[in-house]
């Protein structure tokens, strides 16, 4: 059976679909890696990505593949050994080896790559196989359209394209995230301060791989109207597991990650701690010099940080006791180093104090005045790019170091208050 | 004249017009109709500029003739009958979604105001753009399989996880880029030229190079007296 399965279905449109599933699947994947960063995390949500653009392509595919083996066969399909459904099915079966075999591949030579390139991390399976199982539901549509709809000109375009709308409909309707997470295509971005909900990935693969299979059998069905009390049960038992598969998604809103801090640090100690995941640890000395500085203009007050320890913003933001949160999502750039420091700033600087007295009481003064101190603590020049009167910016960026601190903590009970001015700056 | 006939009935013009008015439909849809109903949205303006590819791909799978040993064979030489069929689907296309999506008017202040510069212009680039691609598609991986790039190209901007927002040259995200993008109108258009060479020639690479070739050998060859 391997043997005959290995024969007819390595050759084709589908070895070729194969191909460029795996080209595709390494490209994306290695393009959405962050800047300066190597981190498995990033090649997950890149290779999820991919899928919007490999489900339409593999659908196509399959669909010209399936018309074009539908009309070959049919006439010689009855007189075989084997139950038609059988042989058909074993046809479905050799047309996806191919094409799974590229995306196998595909992830293969990216853990090639991650180990050559000491990427850090490690894929968690669950989400890899989710993503597997998308392909497989975009193989089993294409089978079933080019199996019903035969060797017309729009066949495989029709296939793709349709596939395609499907996806983009799921998005661009106002869908719960739930009902969005039951379309086979995962746009959900991996990180490293996260926890897996395992049941949201094991229901998508239930329910896009009963669903593949139930698709390529009705479009059989609908071919040959013969049933069976076999073919009823195993359809009936694909039924089943996709209503539960669904079900799975629905239960968990079609949430993939909850935010989580493994606590895992390499940290630089010196005139103050900086910790970071091991993945970002490259950002390290970069990031402990641009807080030495902030500390410095910051001296003698609430400002200055001792401890830091990387974490998610948002959900999970939990550091250890005495450390601060710092938020480093990238390394490309000096940039987005600055933009850590201008995100601790707003966050345990004056902004908080803002944001409780409620935007409305805000002068425009006060809202300028604020950027422009927490771009210059920061060194984060785009906070203020924006401006019209950027004199108070330049000249708070002028001062030397000392006499920045001797203003800032003249200021300080100002600033946190959210009551200093444009006035007040020098 | 029923040479003309048989071969419009054969690549499928009416079916053609229809797709072009649906997409100019669907534009409507999803353009100025969605924004009326959401003036801050504009999200779906990303789709919007994507259906082109509707019209793109129809244009050359309704090419991609069933009877490519006759047409072989034929008495008359097709390359002139492909090349009105490239250029007067796309044209049509091109009118339907233009006028389409002229009534395209993001505002600035929208959600996606880096879709406030997108209009009829950005969509009539993507058609040609995208149609030029179908070819090359076609040429690359048989007259089945001319979708393949363009939607590759259609879908780049959106499966770029971080790409898209370095794509300085705006060539990988095309689709999305704004009217007055000088790069991706340039690529278009010689895209477009690229897919009516290779229209003309049944998408072959080497009809093309013979025919360029015999046109250089004919202009520099030395006048016989």
């Amino acid at each position: 059976m391997l043997r005959i399965l290995v024969r007819v279905g390595f050759r084709g449109p589908a070895s070729a679909g194969g191909i460029a599933v795996a080209l595709l699947t390494v490209w994306l994947a290695i393009a959405a890696m962050a800047p300066g960063l190597r981190l498995w995390t990033d090649l997950v949500t890149g290779l999820s990505s991919a899928s919007l653009y490999t489900g339409p392509l593999v659908a196509g595919v399959t669909a010209f593949d399936a018309a074009r083996w539908s009309s070959f066969s049919r006439a010689r399909s009855p007189f075989s050994a084997q139950p038609v459904m059988i042989v058909r099915l074993v046809h479905a079966v050799s047309v996806a080896i191919p094409i799974i075999a590229g995306y196998v591949l595909g992830v293969g030579v990216l853990a090639i790559y991650a180990t050559v390139t000491n990427v850090y991390g490690n894929p968690y399976a669950p989400w890899l196989l989710a993503v597997g199982s998308a392909i497989v539901v975009a193989i089993g549509f294409g089978y079933s359209v080019g199996s019903v709809a035969g060797t017309y000109w729009f066949v495989p375009p029709a296939a793709a394209l349709a596939f395609y709308a499907v996806l983009v409909a799921s998005r661009s309707l106002r869908l719960s995230y739930g009902v969005i997470s039951l379309f086979p295509y995962v746009t959900n971005i991996d990180s490293i301060f996260v926890e897996y909900v395992t049941s949201t990935m094991i229901g998508e693969i239930v329910l896009w791989v009963s669903l593949a299979t139930l698709l390529i059998m009705l479009a059989q069905r609908g071919i040959r109207r013969i049933a069976t009390v076999r073919s009823i049960a195993l359809v009936a038992g694909l039924v089943a597991f996709a209503l539960i598969g669904g079900h799975l998604v629905l239960q968990s809103d079609g949430q993939y990650t909850v935010g989580h801090n493994p606590g895992d640090f390499v940290c630089k100690t010196g005139a103050l701690t900086v910790c970071l995941n091991p993945g970002y640890a490259q950002a390290l000395p970069e990031l402990y010099s641009q807080f030495r500085q902030l500390n410095m203009r910051t001296a003698g007050t609430a400002l200055v940080a001792h401890r830091l320890e990387q974490n998610v913003e948002g959900v999970g933001d939990d550091p250890g006791t005495g450390a601060r949160s710092v938020y480093l999502e990238q390394f490309g750039s000096r940039k987005d180093v600055e933009l850590a420091a201008y995100r601790y700033v707003t966050k345990y600087g004056a902004t908080p104090g803002c944001v409780s007295r409620g935007i409305e009481h805000e002068s425009q003064s006060t809202t300028e005045a604020i950027e422009d101190v927490n771009a210059w603590l920061s060194g984060f020049t785009d906070a203020v790019a924006g401006f019209s009167n950027l004199s108070h910016f330049g000249r708070l960026t002028s001062m030397a170091t000392h006499a920045g601190n001797v203003w800032f903590r003249a200021h300080q009970r100002e600033y946190f208050a959210c009551t200093l001015r444009l006035a007040d700056l020098p | 004249m029923t040479g003309a006939l048989l071969f419009i009935r054969s690549r499928y013009w009416l079916a053609n017009i229809a797709i072009a008015l649906i997409s100019a439909g669907l534009i409507d849809v999803c353009g100025p109709i969605a924004y009326s109903l959401n003036p801050l949205g504009g999200y779906l303006v990303a789709v919007a500029a994507q259906i082109p590819l509707v019209s793109a791909v129809a244009t050359q799978a309704s090419l991609a003739s069933a009877t490519t040993v006759q047409d072989r064979y034929s008495a008359r030489h097709l390359g002139v009958w492909r090349l009105i069929h490239y250029v007067a689907m796309t044209s049509v296309a091109g009118i339907a979604v233009g006028l389409a999506a002229s009534a395209l008017n993001v505002s600035p202040e929208s959600q996606l105001s880096s879709y406030s510069d997108f209009g009829a212009v950005a969509e009539v680039r993507n058609l040609l753009a995208l149609t030029g691609a179908a070819f090359i598609g076609a040429s690359a991986f048989g007259g089945a399989f001319g979708w393949t790039f363009p939607l590759a190209w259609a879908t780049l901007p959106f499966v770029l996880a971080r790409g898209a927002n370095s794509d300085s040259t705006g060539l990988l995200t095309l689709v999305i880029a704004p009217d007055a993008a000088f790069i991706p109108m340039v690529a278009a258009l010689v895209t477009f030229v690229v897919g009516a060479a290779l229209a003309a020639s049944a998408w072959s690479v080497t009809a093309v190079l013979t025919s360029i070739s015999g046109v250089a050998k004919k202009v520099t060859a030395p006048q016989r007296r």
